[in-house]
């Protein structure tokens, strides 16, 4: 029996109003139990980011319950969604998002500075999440002194040293070549393969690939979900 | 979040644009700069007026012939002169106050081969108490020098140096105009004031200057020191009254001599250099307000270029009072940073000023810590719509942002 992490229940999403209303999710319905590495798919437009932000707690349906950890995140104010993200969310993005001409154990810091966390622990949780993406020796390095998946690495780091439930990737290897792209991949099924559930968005059959189970994504509603194999083929 | 994690990461936020950062305060430095160099500087010509009106001698009136006010063509009216009998009037009358008659003339001074163009005060032994001025070396003119009418005379400190090139005058016998006249004594500098520089004088008793040089018993003008400050209106009473009755003027008609209050004209130029003060305060710190408005456009422009980075922020779990801190904090430390510069700017811009001037540099604590605590006012009030524009800005967009 594993433990539920979250759950969508009949999430609607709409955008705008009147003639610019847009449905970006209607009526979707999925659960990511411990454990999992699932991989959000689905054409531009398709609802894959809006689901995505829903999963993050970046944003609350229109209609439906989202609950993580079995709260609804439609019943917490925006500092409560804020506090829940620091607590149990880890975030990486497509362009990496690391903070310009600050070195990569201060952008690591970051999350844990707003926490509360004090300076020594701070610094030294950091170099330990560092460590775990093989960049312990680039700490004092700026962003602009690292590659792009270095810096994704750092930006990975950054997500783990709070110990998150969950890691949100948002299309983590839109930005890179194909070997720092497999590098990266790697490194998140590893980090999957030491209990850390991940939820990706990728629109690259080879990269979702990689996950344990895929979600595609179809004009806001869910078109497939099944194992790799069973969806990508 | 802690307020100290706060600071360290405004800090480090500005020092990640130096240029621009130092260019934003300039501003500010500029504003703070004026206001206290204006203000200390008014404030420096305000004592150097008192000190120099009080130098002319303390709670002292100046009666002179004429109603003092300027008559047709501009010319003063000037009134018939006063006579010996009238100082001597005023010395048995006005108790509360002591007498000096003036009278005065242009004599040059020769002393061995050296001519000096002198002005001559002629007077009594009050003159010295009245004016405090004090004798260096040698004794002043006294009582029975005037009533004996001796050739004697007091010099200036200017005239000691200028004739004498550092002989000692005392008892040397000094050339004013035809008479021969014996020094007896040298005063101490006393500075040049409001036209009037006693130290290039020389002074010898009223009789002598009245029968040698003038010829009459006219007497120029009369200071009047009263004991004290309180006693100033009753005396300037009775000296009124007194002269109305010796120069015979009807009821109802205009005095035909005027007194001059120097402590009412102080007061008055005291007040005109501290309205002027204000003035120039209140003109520097408008640049103080722009330097505020440059603030604000700067902290404008970095939210939006850093809306990414608010977007990761917010997106890893900074609450919205974090942000809002943070680019609060971040125009708090410009403007202060701006205010210590500016304060040690206009310091030493009044400190250039004031020794140019001749000036005396004087700081005033309250100006500093008002014109520093302006400018962090300005950081708050001018940072609180660009961080509260930041801390506003949703996630999802800022992250999306271009």
């Amino acid at each position: 029996m594993s433990d539920v992490i979250l759950s969508l229940d009949h999430i609607t999403k709409i955008y705008g109003s009147g003639e610019l209303r847009v449905t970006a999710l209607d009526d979707v319905e999925f659960e990511v139990t411990a454990g999992e590495f699932v991989a959000v798919m689905g054409p531009s437009g398709s609802g894959k980011s809006t689901c995505m932000n829903i999963i993050g707690c970046l944003d609350v349906p229109t209609h439906g319950a989202y609950r993580f950890c079995g709260v609804n995140t439609a019943e917490l104010s925006v500092d409560e969604l804020a506090m829940l993200r620091r607590r149990y969310l880890g975030f990486i993005f497509q362009s990496f998002n690391l903070i310009p001409r600050t070195s990569a154990v201060e952008n690591v810091e970051l999350p844990l500075i707003y926490m509360g966390v004090g300076k020594r622990e701070r610094r030294e949780r950091a170099i330990q999440a560092l460590r775990s993406v093989g960049l312990g020796e680039r700490a004092g390095h700026t962003p602009n002194e690292l590659s792009g998946g270095q810096q994704q690495r750092v930006a990975i780091a950054r997500a783990l040293v709070t110990q998150p439930t969950l890691l949100v990737a948002d299309e983590p290897t839109g930005n890179l070549d194909t070997r720092t792209t497999k590098e990266v991949i790697e490194l998140m099924k590893s980090l999957n393969a030491s209990g850390l559930t991940v939820v990706m968005v990728t629109h690259e059959p080879e990269v979702a690939q990689h996950a344990k189970r895929v979600v595609n994504f179809v004009d806001g509603r869910i078109a497939a979900d099944g194992t790799p194999a069973e969806v990508l083929s | 979040m802690k307020t100290l994690d706060t600071l360290k990461m405004a800090t480090s936020a500005i020092a990640r644009n130096k240029a621009r950062s130092l260019l934003t305060t300039l501003g500010i430095i500029i504003g703070v700069a004026s206001v206290i160099a204006m203000v200390h500087l008014g404030q420096a010509a305000t004592v150097s007026v008192t000190q120099r009106i009080s130098s002319m001698g303390s709670n002292l009136l100046i009666l002179q012939p004429g109603t003092g006010e300027r008559g047709p063509g501009g010319k003063r009216s000037s009134g018939k002169p006063f006579q010996t009998r009238d100082y001597l009037a005023l010395e048995d009358e006005l108790l509360d106050a002591a007498v000096a008659p003036v009278a005065a003339s242009s004599q040059t001074l020769v002393w061995s081969g050296t001519n000096y163009p002198g002005s001559i005060i002629g007077t009594t032994e009050t003159y010295f108490e009245v004016r405090n001025w004090e004798v260096t070396s040698g004794r002043a003119i006294d009582r029975e020098d005037v009533v004996e009418s001796n050739t004697v005379c007091a010099v200036g400190a200017t005239v000691a140096k200028e004739v004498f090139a550092g002989a000692d005058p005392i008892g040397e016998l000094l050339r004013v105009g035809r008479t021969s006249c014996q020094v007896v004594g040298v005063m101490a500098p006393k500075g040049a004031s409001f036209g009037e520089d006693l130290d290039a004088s020389i002074v010898m008793p009223i009789s002598v200057v009245q029968q040698r040089f003038l010829g009459t018993q006219d007497v120029r003008q009369i200071y009047i020191s009263a004991h004290d400050k309180s006693a100033i209106p009753s005396v300037t009473r009775d000296l009124t009254a007194l002269m109305r009755e010796r120069r015979g003027i009807q009821r109802g008609a205009q005095d035909d001599f005027n007194i001059r209050d120097m402590q009412e004209i102080a007061e008055t130029l005291e007040g005109t250099t501290r309205t002027l003060t204000m003035l120039l305060g209140a003109i520097a710190a408008v640049s103080l307000l722009v330097g505020g408005i440059g603030i604000m456009n700067i902290m404008l422009v970095s939210v939006s270029e850093r809306t990414r980075e608010i977007g990761v922020r917010l997106a890893i779990g900074a609450l919205v009072r974090d942000v809002l801190a943070q680019f609060l904090a971040e125009a708090i430390a410009l403007s202060m940073f701006g205010g210590l510069v500016g304060v040690v700017l206009g310091v030493g811009a009044t400190w250039i000023t004031t020794t140019k001037m001749n000036l005396p540099f004087i700081l005033t604590p309250e100006v500093m810590l008002v014109g520093f605590g302006f400018s962090v006012l300005i950081g708050i009030v001018f940072g609180y719509v660009p961080a509260r524009k930041a801390a506003n800005l949703n996630p999802i967009e800022a992250l999306r942002y271009e």
